[in-house]
């Protein structure tokens, strides 16, 4: 399918879910949705598409958790993403793991790593982080110190890990 | 020397573990078995529990996750033994020192379960296997 | 019947990463799996934001040992996308020569292990001896035999002198007759057929479901590749073909593996054909705000790196997304109603590559009672089936010629 014809059926299909369609280049889409039409736009671009779900990317920004979901439309090289938001401080929206099971495992990641949940996750348990980690702490957030030789960070979780062990 | 460390010295049996690396160093490891490097001829054995090892090959920086079941390992290696920190992220961490998720270097974490233990470094990202052959063999003659 | 749970791992000698799979089994019937990584999990996306943009790859090259040319050609994609930068042709030839040396001994890696797994160590003691000149190779060119840090924005670090050219066609030609062999061994060896076909059945449908990437998905009837879908460096100026084989079981991937093999040799001999002197960079001095994706096709499937910038040299956010962590859920549909003394070998068969995935973790609960079976015993299992199916079917280990 060439991007004319992947935006007609964008178009026609997903147009009066979301905010914005927008084009950064000759094969990347990106769709702007809001948080209750996410799981109609997945659902068109997995099953009416046929989109590869390739990963699904979170990022914490000032005042919301956005996640994006990257699908690939094999043949001819697109990829468009499914960008979604999820507001702070108790950031959630609907799985797209209920649809197909290849985003169970991005689901899960993404909320040990950011905090933001999914509702009906058919198997919402911890993905990446160790057992002994304490819960609340999200490395993936903004003031989530970046060097682990801060000593204020290492004094803080393990104080969290002695105190629960 | 007694009959142990002999046998130790002429012919250790090594297990492999892997902490937390990106398994550049662990390929190096099972490549020290093929052919052209061929580690069997001097006696090394890569055996499939560390009840039997002497020497313990650690590749990796030490994650949260792993840093109990490597020292687990450690206490179930049969002493004597000798661990061999393969590679820059085993001995130092590396390029990783920074990560929230690391616990520490490889000796950092073995040294809170046997403060005597005894640790050789070889690194490198990853060693060839002729630096590897080459550090154990230091290694194992300086006991 | 009285359920077990088996747990295999975390550390044991073939399987170079650690894994904690835990295989729920009834009688010699595996019911239900579940695996808990996070062992190999190093925070690499966080540290990223603390990284220029010419610094970044050496990180990404670490992700995994054998991706790690892969991991910075899909930097390298993601930030061209971003910036809008051309590679000069002998930048995109160079690429793709690397990028195909690496599939190249990766998967004759592959072909080596699955060889000890299931007990013919002459094809893993042979399939490793023939990697070592295509390492000699990258290390004459590149400086490491693994990390080759040959990839920055833009083009290349390092170029080949035009005196190497002669010498890699040599060494390529050279392995076409090794590969060549193998493949047909494994084709007609009635043993392997019994042993491999119909193993760790992943239908089509189910790895659309799971969205699975690369052989995994090319040996189940998906014809996805990164390389002729969005072609990169030099894929779309050579030609060369996918393959792609609809049983999806082991043997399938097998078949698959090695037949990309020789296409790769082919796409190395043309690039070599074709190359020419000239830039192999394009400088790129900044970075503008917006974001970038970028993939490219790793020996194990497609990763897939996300870039989000803000103008500055730190990235905000970088995602990276490695190919085993699409492939490495299916095995729930793979694994589920086959012999424990297959599991070990459908989990070989994704060619799973847990540096890359660096997660996945899953909690068991305890059903019945808990059967503790060593690494050696598995293997064993493994090994002892294909002695029966060797000796039911009266033929001797498979033969190959040793110099």
């Amino acid at each position: 399918m060439s991007q004319e014809a992947v935006l007609q059926l964008l178009r026609d299909q997903v147009e009066h879910l979301v905010d914005d369609i927008f084009v950064r280049n000759k094969k990347r889409i990106y769709i702007d949705t809001p948080p209750e039409s996410t799981l109609e736009v997945n659902r068109i671009l997995f099953a009416e598409l046929g989109g590869r779900l390739a990963t699904a990317s979170g990022i914490d920004t000032r005042d919301r958790i956005e996640v994006l979901y990257h699908y690939c439309l094999d043949p001819d090289g697109q990829v468009v993403t499914v960008r979604t938001w999820g507001w702070k401080p108790e950031p959630e929206i609907d799985s797209v793991a209920q649809i197909f099971p290849g985003a169970q495992f991005v689901e899960r990641e993404m909320f040990d790593l950011l905090g933001i949940k999914f509702r009906n996750h058919p198997d919402p348990r911890r993905l990446i982080l160790a057992d002994d980690w304490p819960e609340g702490e999200y490395p993936l957030q903004r003031d989530f110190p970046k060097r682990r030789s801060e000593s204020e960070y290492v004094e803080r979780i393990e104080k969290m890990v002695r105190t629960e062990s | 020397m007694g009959l142990k460390l002999w046998g130790f010295k002429k012919s250790p049996w090594v297990y492999h573990a892997n902490v937390g690396a990106c398994n550049n160093c662990d390929i190096e490891i099972v490549d020290c078995l093929t052919p052209r490097f061929d580690i069997e001829r001097f006696g090394m054995v890569l055996v499939g529990t560390p009840r039997h090892a002497d020497v313990l090959l650690v590749s990796g920086i030490c994650t949260r996750q792993a840093r109990p079941r490597l020292q687990e390992l450690y206490r179930e290696t049969a002493k004597p033994c000798a661990v061999l920190c393969i590679g820059a992220c085993a001995c130092s961490m590396g390029i990783f020192k920074d990560a929230y998720h690391a616990a520490g270097p490889v000796d950092k974490v073995i040294r809170e379960v046997d403060p005597d233990a005894i640790i050789a470094y070889i690194p490198g990202c990853p060693p060839k296997p002729e630096a590897i052959i080459a550090g154990a063999v230091k290694a194992l003659s300086t006991l | 019947m009285k359920r077990t749970v088996v747990p295999v791992g975390p550390f044991h000698p073939i399987q170079e990463e650690p894994e904690f799979f835990q295989l729920t089994v009834e009688g010699e019937r595996v019911v239900d799996a579940d695996v808990r990584l996070s062992y190999n999990h190093r925070g690499i996306e966080k540290l990223c934001q603390d990284l220029t943009y010419d610094q970044i790859p050496f990180l990404l090259a670490r992700i995994c040992g054998i991706c790690s040319a892969s991991h910075p050609m899909a930097f390298c994609q993601a930030l061209e996308d971003l910036c809008g930068v051309e590679v000069p042709m002998r930048g995109r030839y160079l690429r793709s020569i690397i990028c195909e040396l690496e599939r190249i001994h990766s998967h004759l890696l592959w072909v080596g292990l699955a060889g000890h797994f299931i007990g013919y160590n002459t094809v893993f003691m042979w399939a490793w001896k023939y990697r070592e000149p295509v390492l000699d190779l990258c290390e004459k060119f590149t400086g490491n035999r693994n990390h080759y840090e040959n990839f920055k924005v833009g083009g290349c670090r390092r170029d080949l002198p035009q005196e190497a050219i002669p010498e890699t066609r040599e060494l390529v030609n050279s392995l076409v007759e090794p590969v060549t062999m193998l493949t047909n061994a494994v084709l007609d060896d009635p043993v392997l057929h019994w042993r491999l076909k119909g193993i760790g059945v992943l239908s089509e449908k189910d790895a659309k479901q799971w969205c699975v990437t690369g052989p995994t998905a090319r040996g189940s009837g998906v014809k996805i590749d990164v390389r002729a879908d969005e072609p990169y460096a030099a894929y779309d100026l050579v030609d060369w073909d996918v393959k792609c084989v609809s049983e999806g079981d082991v043997f399938a991937k097998a078949v698959v593996r090695l037949l990309e093999t020789l296409e790769s040799i082919e796409i190395i001999k043309k690039c070599l054909d074709q190359i020419e002197p000239g830039a192999i960079e394009t400088e790129v001095r900044e970075m503008p705000k917006g974001e970038g994706i970028g993939h490219a096709e790793a020996p194990r499937g497609e990763t897939f790196h996300y870039v989000r910038s803000d103008g500055t040299n730190y990235p905000i956010r970088y995602k990276v997304r490695a190919p085993t962590y699409m492939n490495l859920p299916s095995f729930k549909s793979s694994m589920i109603g086959a012999e424990l003394a297959d599991a070990m070998l459908i989990v070989a068969a994704m060619d799973p590559c847990y540096s890359c995935t660096e997660r996945v973790a899953v909690v068991e609960k305890r059903r019945g009672k808990k059967n503790v079976l060593t690494q050696d015993e598995l293997l064993a299992r493994c090994v002892s089936k294909t002695e029966k199916i060797m000796s039911e079917l009266g033929r001797k280990p498979l033969e190959l010629p040793y110099e």
